[in-house]
């Protein structure tokens, strides 16, 4: 079984870790990266599609130095190398305009406010990882341990 | 003859005294008015033209809805009743009251003109004159509509400045509170574990005190190099070498807990996180307190300006306060005394802190070879002129023009470093003295200048 990765994405390192300790119980089955920047996430992205690894979610913070989170999962959105990877968009400026703009342009599949709930920040990227597992074409059974499975029901019932 | 020839060649003011001595000097026509007495009424019949003669004499308008609105004021030599009386309506404008004891004197409608040697008709001698009139009263109106819109933009901001105080005092005070409950119990575990650390697994109390007072201080870029290497040196999953790298725990260190016991290493990642948390917690406190406090200031009212102010004794203590940041830069002071102004020490200090903690940040954050800080002192024929220039990288010429505004921050090795107000702190005080701000900047060379106005009581309300 190949560990498809997650990427958690935040320019600060207490958020970053806090995200980190919160999906920790995905790691046996997904490799968690931590990325502080943009470029950075670019750069790991742009490595595992060289060496044909799966990229399944990308967890991603709004408001960052660099590059803003949404100007990052638009300008992601573009390259179909990465257009089937999941995007969720933590938050802690919701305005009503950034959020119709990430979902419309970035394709943004959840977005998620800050301070988040743990319980509701894994079941969501379970969701996530869930419907990237059962449409990536891999086998889905060795992941079904964290797999959510409502989630899993529905995608094998959009099957047939 | 000579005398009126004389008089109608030379330019029209010289004429004024022709036409008091003319038409206004009859002591039949005269009128005498103690202070508040009404001389005439908006919208009443008026067929005379008045000249004050002595005293001062208040013109005011009803206003629509009640109330009325000063229109203008006369006094010697000025006249009243131009309009009413040259454009044949005969109907008074305003209301005129005499402010305190006054003389006019009068024409009436009948009264026939007396050739002046040039000009036959009354409209015609008196044109300048009432022209003239008008303009004065026009600027009059201009004035008071100009000070009532001052005096309104200051009350609303002075209203949102309190509401604003008062908003932030309230959530300053709960927000302390709590805040004060996280920092004490996170004391307390830190101190309590630490001991019990030290007592049960005395060779991880190094790493646990690592992560609490160093923090976080490898980025996932650095951690993710050195992971391979962990990985092939220890034996240890890709996961576990990646969190290993980011302990930042010395490779000694590691060999030392790796030889007495492989299961070392996954525990030293459990006791280095414990203590990073922690140390999150303490950080993300003072935060919190920070930025409590930086709200709390943006909305204070202002506090009392005296006048003898030095503003160079304002920069001393500035740099005073900022002594130990300032260690590790070459500080370069040019100060030329400078006059004194009305201000408030606290206020102008805060200023400098400011700017200058600004600059070592940034020096300090790019590691920029030779920091230099300079500060320099001028003053001008009407202002004092303050520079503040250091040799770091320079802001990001797309956040230039906006680095006044609210929420404009950068943030330095993986932390926020303030709430992104200092700047428009620093220019709503710098504006408050009637003095102005601007940033200059580019790759190793960062100015800001900012001049202050001196002489006269320049403090708006």
């Amino acid at each position: 079984m190949q560990k498809p990765s997650i990427l958690i994405v935040d320019d600060q390192r207490d958020v970053l870790t806090s995200v980190r300790k919160d999906l920790q119980s995905l790691q046996d089955f997904f490799v968690l990266e931590e990325c502080e920047s943009a470029a950075e996430a670019v750069e790991i992205l742009e490595q595992l599609d060289a060496q044909g690894e799966l990229a399944a979610l990308i967890v991603c913070d709004h408001i960052m130095a660099d590059q803003n989170g949404v100007d990052f999962l638009i300008e992601l959105n573009k390259d179909p190398r990465f257009k089937s990877v999941k995007k969720l968009l933590l938050t802690g400026l919701a305005t009503h305009q950034d959020a119709i703009a990430a979902i419309n342009m970035a394709n943004i599949d959840r977005y998620i406010e800050k301070p988040w709930d743990p319980g509701d920040l894994l079941h969501n990227v379970k969701i996530l990882v869930t419907q990237y597992i059962l449409r990536s074409g891999v086998d889905y059974q060795p992941y079904l341990p964290v797999l959510d499975q409502d989630t899993v029901y529905q995608e094998l019932q959009n099957r047939t | 003859m000579t005398k009126l020839n004389q008089h109608s060649s030379s330019s029209y003011p010289s004429n004024l005294q022709w036409l008091v001595e003319t038409y206004f000097s009859d002591p039949q026509k005269c009128i005498r008015l103690k202070p508040g007495e009404i001389l005439i009424r908006e919208g009443e019949l008026n067929e005379r033209l008045f000249l004050v003669l002595s005293g001062v004499l208040m013109g005011y308008m009803k206003m629509p809805g009640g109330g009325q609105m000063e229109a203008f004021r006369v006094m010697h030599h000025r006249f009243v009743g131009g309009p009413s009386f040259f454009s044949k309506s005969f109907t008074s404008l305003n209301t005129v009251v005499a402010q305190e004891e006054s003389v006019v004197a009068y024409i009436t409608q009948d009264q026939k003109p007396v050739f002046d040697g040039v000009h036959h008709s009354l409209e015609e001698q008196f044109m300048p004159f009432m022209v003239a009139e008008l303009i004065h009263r026009q600027h009059r109106i201009h004035k008071i509509g100009l000070e009532k819109e001052k005096a309104l933009k200051a009350l609303l901001r002075s209203e949102k400045m309190a509401s604003l105080g008062q908003i932030s005092a309230g959530i300053a005070h709960e927000l302390n509170n709590a805040v004060a409950v996280v920092k004490r119990n996170s004391d307390w575990l830190c101190s309590n574990f630490a001991r019990i650390l030290q007592e049960n697994y005395p060779d991880q109390s190094a790493s646990f005190q690592m992560g609490m007072q160093e923090g976080r201080k490898i980025s996932s870029r650095e951690a993710r190099q050195k992971t391979i290497d962990i990985q092939n040196r220890f034996g240890v999953s890709r996961d576990m070498a990646f969190k290993i790298a980011r302990t930042g725990v010395p490779d000694d260190q590691l060999k030392a807990l790796a030889d007495a016991d492989p299961g070392r290493l996954e525990q030293l990642i459990f006791f280095w996180e414990m203590g990073a948390t922690l140390n999150d917690v303490l950080v993300a406190s003072n935060h919190a307190v920070h930025v409590v406090k930086t709200i709390k200031e943006l909305g204070a009212q202002r506090s009392e300006r005296k006048p003898g102010m030095d503003v160079v004794e304002c920069l001393d203590e500035a740099v005073t306060l900022l002594a130990s940041p300032l260690r590790k830069v070459t500080l370069d002071m040019l100060m030329a005394p400078l006059p004194p102004i009305v201000g408030n020490k606290g206020e102008l200090v805060q200023v400098f802190i400011n700017l200058m903690q600004n600059a070592c940040e940034c020096m300090a954050s790019a590691h920029t070879p030779n920091p230099t800080l300079q500060i320099q002192s001028v003053a001008s024929d009407a202002e004092i002129i303050i520079t503040i220039r250091d040799n770091g990288p320079g802001v990001d010429p797309r956040l230039l023009p906006r680095i006044f505004e609210p929420a404009i921050t950068s943030k330095t090795g993986g932390r926020t470093v303030g709430l992104g107000l200092g700047l428009t702190i620093v220019e709503r005080l710098v504006d408050s003295y009637g003095g102005s701000i601007r940033a200059e900047s580019q790759p190793g060379d960062t100015v800001f200048t900012i001049r202050i106005p001196f002489g006269g009581d320049h403090a708006k309300a």
